[in-house]
């Protein structure tokens, strides 16, 4: 938002100086008439109208899976798969997945083509959701308190402790707004960064291998995690 | 604009990103991964079903009360090396933690410095003093027993337990020590069982995996960044001036848990999910 005003004014400002030596009256003036429009429309959206609060955002995502988890019906074991779908649905909704690939491959992303780029980010996905949301089930106690946030340009870090056991373990949630939506692309806890982790590791196996050789141990590695 | 008027210049680094591989120093890495699998061979065959024999055995609300007994001993290991830091305050905090958890806490079994005088612990080893004064973290070690370490935190370790009362009396009697440091282990794997399974299912090389997160690990606690900076706002859009909170009580255990009083003036930030997994 910031960015699109700033690159406006500077459009002005070349207009101001085309101005100057058509000493034409009527172009400064259209020039403020614009500007006296567009300020206050931009301001409107970006501060009230549409950019929710990143905690508000991750507090509803949180409250709509604990509901789906109370929830008895769906408890019941006849119906785990559809209530693994639902959550998906949510996790969806909240986490940038094709950011976390192209974080996590980092300079691997681009040597990619598209159709190796979707077959990557669908595997890595399932991985995390075989391994994230089967441990989201099992959760019993817990509590999740948001503390904080801290916000610079587009990126947010919501600041969370997860209270298991009296040990509180602190996990930040790092979001990206896009078109005035927040997305989640990193989960840090303990100060461990997901993404930076599945990183090194990507980076170690393309160190010894090619890329087929990592889609094929992701491939093994979330049949694994279908079955169990 | 009402959004990230309060950051200031210091959390700009929380959102830097790591584009460099950043790769640890590992020349060790083919006799690391034999410790590497010596320690999960370990868990899986001695140290898991121990502990959770041990832990059918003895209630969870004595495991967490035996857990922050041990943590209280030490103590001196915290005081000393926040106030080699230069921390001041934390240096006073938690020579007050120690002071009113040995005597009100009934020698450390709970921790009302935290849930009645509102003092966290304040973690600082002497890997972290010498991370602050500079030192690199040298080439990463995977001890057997022990788990992830690096030339820095082993250093570090071994100036530790010139502060630890166990290793006073490991030297009197070794078999004693080593009695001690093993139930210390069954008694925290007790209450983390499960971890190191999840953290493995999470993996593709699970010993790259361990080895990156121990190094962001100590990384984020020697800046101390993994929990945000007290400048950050406790922020608030729609749901009042209150930090949201919410429960995920969703067994009638947990609520009886929370209903003991032990466990209730209880509440510690003990060693990280990390430092268990070994």
């Amino acid at each position: 938002m910031v960015q699109g005003l700033f690159n406006y004014l500077n459009a002005g400002g070349m207009l101001w100086g085309k101005m100057k030596n058509d000493n034409s009256w009527y172009l400064k003036f259209f020039t403020f008439l614009i500007l006296a429009i567009a300020i206050p429309v931009m301001f409107q959206n970006s501060s009230h109208a549409t950019v929710i609060d990143p905690v508000v955002f991750l507090k509803d995502a949180v409250d709509e899976i604990i509901s789906i988890l109370q929830d008895e019906k769906l408890s019941a074991q006849n119906r785990r798969v559809e209530r693994k779908k639902l959550m998906v649905a949510i996790v969806e909704k909240k986490f940038d997945f094709r950011e976390m690939s192209m974080r996590a491959l980092a300079k691997h992303w681009q040597e990619r083509n598209p159709a190796e780029q979707d077959r990557f980010v669908s595997l890595f996905k399932t991985l995390l959701e075989n391994t994230y949301l089967a441990k989201i089930e099992t959760y019993s106690g817990e509590k999740v308190t948001f503390k904080k946030a801290a916000l610079q340009g587009n990126k947010a870090i919501v600041y969370s402790d997860l209270i298991r056991k009296n040990v509180q373990t602190p996990v930040n949630y790092k979001l990206k707004n896009i078109d005035d939506r927040w997305m989640v692309y990193d989960v840090e806890v303990e100060g461990v960064s997901l993404v930076n982790n599945y990183r090194t590791q990507f980076a170690s196996i393309l160190s010894k291998e090619n890329f087929a050789g990592l889609i094929a141990r992701l491939e093994e590695k979330v049949s694994k995690g279908a079955v169990e | 604009m009402a959004l990230g008027q309060e950051i200031t210049p210091e959390d700009t680094s929380i959102f830097g990103e790591e584009m460099d591989m950043a790769l640890v120093s590992d020349p060790l890495e083919p006799i690391n991964r034999i410790f590497f699998s010596f320690n999960d061979k370990f868990y899986f065959w001695m140290l898991k079903p121990v502990s959770q024999g041990y832990a059918y055995v003895v209630a969870e609300n004595v495991r967490i009360c035996v857990r922050s007994f041990l943590k209280n001993l030490f103590a001196p290991v915290r005081i000393v090396n926040n106030l080699l830091q230069g921390k001041l305050v934390d240096t006073g905090v938690e020579t007050a933690r120690f002071v009113i958890n040995s005597t009100v806490g009934v020698i450390g079994l709970v921790d009302p410095a935290k849930n009645e005088f509102g003092l966290s612990p304040k973690e600082e080893d002497l890997g972290q003093t010498l991370g602050v004064y500079g030192f690199g973290a040298g080439i990463y070690i995977c001890w057997p027993f022990l788990g992830p370490s690096n030339v820095r935190d082993t250093i570090g370790m071994i100036g530790d337990s010139f502060l630890s009362p166990v290793s006073y009396l490991a030297w009197s009697d070794p078999g004693a020590g080593v009695a001690i440091k093993a139930g210390k282990e069954v008694n925290d794997t007790s209450l983390t069982l499960g971890d190191y399974e999840d953290f493995k299912e999470s993996a593709l090389d699970p010993y790259i995996s361990l080895r990156d997160a121990y190094r962001q690990y100590r990384q984020k606690k020697i800046l101390d960044v993994a929990v945000g900076s007290d400048s950050q706002y406790n922020y608030s859009f729609n749901i009042g001036e209150k930090p949201y909170v919410q429960e995920l009580s969703m067994s009638v255990d947990s609520v009886l848990l929370t209903d003991d009083c032990l466990a209730q003036t209880e509440n510690l930030v003990d060693d990280s999910p990390v430092m268990a997994m070994r």
